[in-house]
């Protein structure tokens, strides 16, 4: 693997809550334009490891390279302007925006990726916000206010969000709980549509096996801040640990 | 949207009407509250920059009030009491203070903020007394006539209108502000400071601009106060003031720009128009900020969306759903619900 094809790459990490190990030694790179899940029992690190990628959590050990520069000492609000997108297993209710408001600001975000530092002109940024809310069936509650949402689509509204920002790596937390069976084929279609237009590798934390197995390139499995393992999705079910964690098996 | 515009939109249309006509047919009595609302009406939008858009709990706006009061008092003599010039000097002032404070102050949160800049206010007042030969000390000091550009404003009508011209300025930069990249960013920090960083918003120094530009807001209204009420001591500019800016924002409407002046207005018009109540006028103008507060939790300004909200709710669960009304009602259900539908 050349290094300029891999988006993403973790070395190392480690994070420590008081004593308790939450993420170990864990490492893995992200291939340009393809899908890394992100699997695991409950407390296992997925969430800390998103965190630490991130940088909101800040104490951590080990190094990030996005796009082979490390970013392990940059502000969260440094990672928009490389690419770096991320959504929320919970989204913020953000009473006083509007949906259309919501995906502005990571629009804004994405710009000052390309062109240095920008200013929003008045309609130059409709039709990617439009095209973006459509994708998500969101262009009708384009002008609600967020916190009035409905959980699921407060969450598609902030998926909204990071996509506006046009990023080349999208990390989601849990982008399908609350989602039932029809919506969360939705959204895989809609992320596999984005990646059909444009490299965007993705690093996809979620507790849907299935939908886990149906977009990721590759997955990753982690246990109490361990890595212990990484392999093709259509292997994962084989792994004993998988197979105890979701099918309930005796070993 | 459309209904929140609304009547928020119909109400600042009255406002401005009515701002205009003021001097023909209030008293010249009524006219003077008018014009200290208006004054008044820069600590209000201070408070909802600061706190309304982005959330921080600040009780600096007094200290700020008094550095633009006391540069009237200060510097006007030796500006010749122009109103640009010194305006312009209140403004250097109280940005430097303020970016200075900022940088120290902005890394606290919640009450620990408050205390910290409520402490920077107490600072101004002490420093105002302890530079009595300049100030006045506690005895204050008098205030002379306003100039703009040389041309002597020359009577309570006059003054009326120039304080309501940079009112004007105000507020409409403050709702440029709330549509701007910026506010959008503001309204991301207060919800969810993480998640805004996330959204690749500076939070501190989003902060640290708010809460500059709110301090600019109260020097520039505290100049106007001293050529309108014409007298400064210290003690106009205590904690009272800063308490009575925050219920004019909270009332008028946080979050909303035009909730400052329609706050403002109802903290120093209504109780004179309660006058009829005599000595109960306290506890009725009491009881009337608590009814606000619990009916109307988007302050008066936030009274459209609320019937509006309120309106939806209502057909949504008496009407049964005909397809005119699914476009409206989508709002409330959900998206399982709405697919279903389409």
């Amino acid at each position: 693997m050349k290094s300029d094809d891999v988006a993403l790459s973790i070395d190392g990490v480690s994070v420590q809550f008081g004593g308790v190990w939450a993420l170990q030694e864990v490492g893995f790179e992200l291939e340009a334009g393809t899908t890394l899940g992100l699997i695991g029992p409950n407390g296992a690190g997925k969430t800390t490891l998103l965190n630490v990628i991130s940088r909101i959590h800040r104490d951590a050990k080990g190094d990030i390279r996005l796009h082979g520069e490390s970013i392990a000492r940059l502000s969260p609000h440094h990672l928009t302007t490389r690419g770096l997108a991320r959504t929320f297993q919970s989204p913020p209710a953000l009473s006083e925006l509007s949906v259309r408001e919501l995906l502005q600001i990571g629009y804004v975000a994405g710009q000052n990726s390309r062109r240095g530092r920008h200013r929003l002109r008045r309609g130059s940024d409709d039709r990617l916000i439009d095209e973006v809310l459509a994708g998500l069936g969101l262009l009708e509650l384009r002008d609600e206010g967020c916190s009035s949402l409905a959980y699921a689509e407060q969450k598609l509204a902030d998926l909204g969000r990071a996509l506006c920002q046009r990023p080349s790596v999208l990390l989601l937390d849990e982008p399908c709980a609350g989602l039932n069976a029809e919506e969360k084929r939705e959204f895989v279609d809609v992320i596999r549509g984005v990646q059909e237009e444009r490299p965007m590798s993705v690093v996809l934390v979620e507790h849907d096996i299935e939908t886990v197995l149906a977009v990721s390139d590759r997955v990753l499995v982690l246990s109490f801040g361990r890595k212990i393992a990484e392999t093709d999705p259509s292997r994962v079910m084989d792994l004993p640990e998988v197979r105890r964690e979701y099918l309930g098996e005796a070993e | 949207m459309c209904r929140r515009f609304g009547l928020s939109g119909f109400l600042t249309s009255a406002v401005a009407v009515l701002a205009v006509a003021a001097p023909w047919i209030f008293s010249p009595y009524t006219l003077y509250l008018a014009t200290l609302a208006a004054v008044y009406a820069f600590g209000a939008i201070a408070v909802n920059l600061a706190t309304g858009y982005i959330g921080i709990l600040s009780l600096a706006p007094a200290g700020f009030y008094a550095v633009g009061a006391y540069s009237a008092a200060v510097v006007g003599p030796h500006a010749g009491d122009d109103l640009i010039v010194v305006s312009g000097a209140a403004i250097v002032i109280s940005a430097v203070l303020a970016l200075v404070l900022a940088l120290p102050v902005l890394r606290l949160k919640g009450i620990y903020l408050a205390i910290a800049t409520f402490a920077f206010a107490l600072v101004v007042q002490r420093i105002i007394v302890a530079l009595d030969d300049i100030t006045g000390g506690n005895v204050g000091k008098s205030i002379g006539t306003l100039k703009v550009v040389g041309w002597v404003v020359p009577n309570p009508t006059s003054l009326y209108f120039t304080v309501v011209v940079v009112l004007a300025i105000g507020l409409v930069f403050s709702f440029l502000l709330r549509s701007s990249a910026s506010g959008r960013a503001m309204f991301m920090v207060r919800s969810d400071e993480a998640g805004a960083a996330v959204a690749g918003v500076n939070a501190r120094r989003l902060k640290a601009v708010a809460f500059v530009l709110a301090s600019v807001y109260c020097a520039v209204g505290g100049v106007l106060y001293g050529y309108v009420v014409g007298f400064v001591s210290p003690s106009n500019f205590d904690i009272l003031l800063t308490i009575q800016f925050l219920a004019m924002a909270v009332i008028g409407g946080l979050a909303r720009p035009a909730g400052p002046l329609i706050g403002s207005m109802f903290v120093v018009i209504v109780p004179s128009v309660l006058s009829a109540f005599q000595t109960w006028i306290p506890a009725v103008y009491g009881a009337l900020i608590i009814v606000v507060i619990l009916l109307m939790p988007g302050g008066i300004a936030g009274l459209g969306a609320q019937l509006g909200g309120a309106l939806g709710r209502w057909r949504a669960s008496h009407a049964p759903p005909s397809p005119e009304e699914d476009a409206e009602a989508s709002s409330s259900l959900s998206i399982t619900e709405k697919k279903a539908v389409r």
